[in-house]
């Protein structure tokens, strides 16, 4: 019973606590990494749109606006490879709250809105890795275009496939 | 008068069903737990714990009442990892490993240099490198003691630790706890094991029906629970088929009403008593339930 009334000396130190601070760039690296091991995941985002690319468009060198053909396809695999990613990643946000993984980010410092902005930032450097491998293959097989359409295909999609993010997310944080 | 680590007053939580009915989970439950002190939650599973545990924590909101945390709101004492918990309902991720779980959780704490003590503690050490999915029930329960030592809280809420963990994981648990309550930590557990209240902690505090039934010294509630019963068997040519002769139990009855028995219970034999009568076991000893309590 003497536990009732004197606390220990560890207490009186550890009730003089370090100010401390969520790092929330360390959470975004693990999580990101558990992403980029998933296998099944990765060869949706990655594998698929790449092996699409390579037989509906790649070397094809008819002219198609500014671009050819293949630039054309590149960008569309490039968008469905996107879009997959952010969808992939979203959709894991909502698995994890309904199995209690949030419960355990709420007894953290972090803040909501925080969570979201990691997720988000997951999503969209996990989405950067289709569209960049999809480009360079573009880039080496004949895809042609000048330089506003590569920079500004790559920046639309991008940026396209954030919103499809944001919708998702929506849907996960709201249940 | 120092502050208490936990104060609840008047708490209370009511759950509207989908056909409009209220049912009051917590019915204003009044608890204040001192620092240091190790305090059981002890009740059957409906009885509430899970809901006062959750407003304790802030993750949900009372319907009325108030619950400070060491004299700030649950939420402020989360925030500054003064309170931590191994909550029923908190999950893990399936695909991930137990060390990358932890530094997870330690690095939105901002303790990165937790991640060891808390691996070392919990009893993880030589599992670190294996996956959640692969680890058995009881390991995921020491998981997640471990991320609820991250913070290193003054205040550790522990919602059936024990759920999924066999008898010697158990002792194991409760061995690692005993470590850290002698630190000086304040822990409360909720547990639906008598055992593990009376093995464990100075206080229980008795839930039934969402409201406190009893709350002291772990012995005390022991004893008005009545933790000992006495069995007696007749004489063998005062039972028939039927059971005990009646006349002969109203003589019973009588008999010993002046030694204060107010009451007397009359139990068919089970299977198992049976079956142990006819091999032969003598059975006037405390039946194994009973033991267990003890």
């Amino acid at each position: 019973m003497s536990t009732l009334t004197t606390p220990s000396p560890d207490v009186a130190t550890r009730s003089v606590r370090r100010t401390t601070r969520p790092m929330p760039v360390v959470y975004a690296g693990l999580d990101l990494k558990r992403q980029l091991r998933d296998k099944m995941g990765m060869f949706f985002i990655v594998a698929l749109p790449a092996f699409l690319f390579f037989v509906f468009g790649m070397g094809d060198d008819e002219a198609y606006g500014s671009a050819n053909v293949a630039m054309y396809v590149m960008v569309s695999m490039a968008a469905y490879g996107a879009v997959t990613a952010t969808t992939t990643v979203v959709g894991a946000a909502a698995t994890e709250q309904t199995m209690g993984w949030g419960r355990q980010i709420a007894l953290t410092p972090l803040a909501p809105l925080a969570f979201v902005a990691i997720k988000t930032g997951v999503a969209m450097l996990v989405a950067a890795v289709p569209i960049a491998l999809i480009y360079a293959i573009g880039a080496g097989t004949g895809s042609e275009g000048n330089t506003v359409d590569w920079i500004a295909s790559a920046a639309i999609v991008w940026a396209g496939s954030a919103l499809e993010c944001w919708s998702r997310l929506g849907v996960a944080v709201a249940r | 008068m120092t502050t208490p680590a936990l104060r609840a007053i008047g708490l209370t939580k009511h759950f509207r069903t989908p056909s409009g009915e209220t049912v009051s989970a917590v019915d204003s439950v009044d608890l204040t737990i001192h620092p240091g002190e190790i305090v059981a939650f002890l009740g059957p599973n409906g009885a509430g714990k899970t809901t006062t545990v959750d407003m304790l924590l802030g993750l949900t909101a009372p319907t009325s009442g108030t619950v400070e945390v060491y004299g700030t709101t649950p939420h402020r004492a989360v925030v500054d990892g003064r309170v931590s918990a191994v909550m029923q309902t908190g999950g893990l991720l399936p695909d991930v490993t137990v060390r990358e779980t932890v530094r997870a959780i330690a690095a939105l704490h901002g303790r990165p240099e937790r991640v060891d003590v808390a691996i070392e503690r919990a009893g993880l050490g030589p599992i670190a490198g294996r996956q959640v999915q692969a680890c058995s029930g009881g390991e995921q329960q020491r998981l997640k003691f471990a991320l609820a030592l991250v913070p290193d809280p003054d205040l550790v809420i522990l919602d059936e630790p024990t759920t999924g963990m066999d008898a010697g994981a158990r002792h194991e648990f409760w061995e690692t706890m005993r470590a850290d309550a002698a630190e000086g930590r304040t822990i409360v557990f909720a547990t639906h094991y008598l055992a593990e209240a009376d093995a464990f902690a100075d206080r229980t505090v008795l839930m039934a029906r969402g409201r406190i039934a009893a709350d002291g010294p772990t012995a005390e509630v022991r004893a008005a629970y009545g933790a000992q019963t006495i069995t007696f068997r007749p004489p063998a040519d005062r039972v028939g088929t039927h059971g005990v002769d009646p006349g002969w139990l109203e003589e019973v009855r009588r008999a010993i009403a002046p030694l204060g028995i107010t009451d007397l219970e009359v139990a068919s034999a089970s299977l198992e008593a049976a079956f142990l009568a006819l091999t032969g076991d003598p059975i006037d000893n405390p039946t194994d339930s009973q033991e267990a309590l003890r």
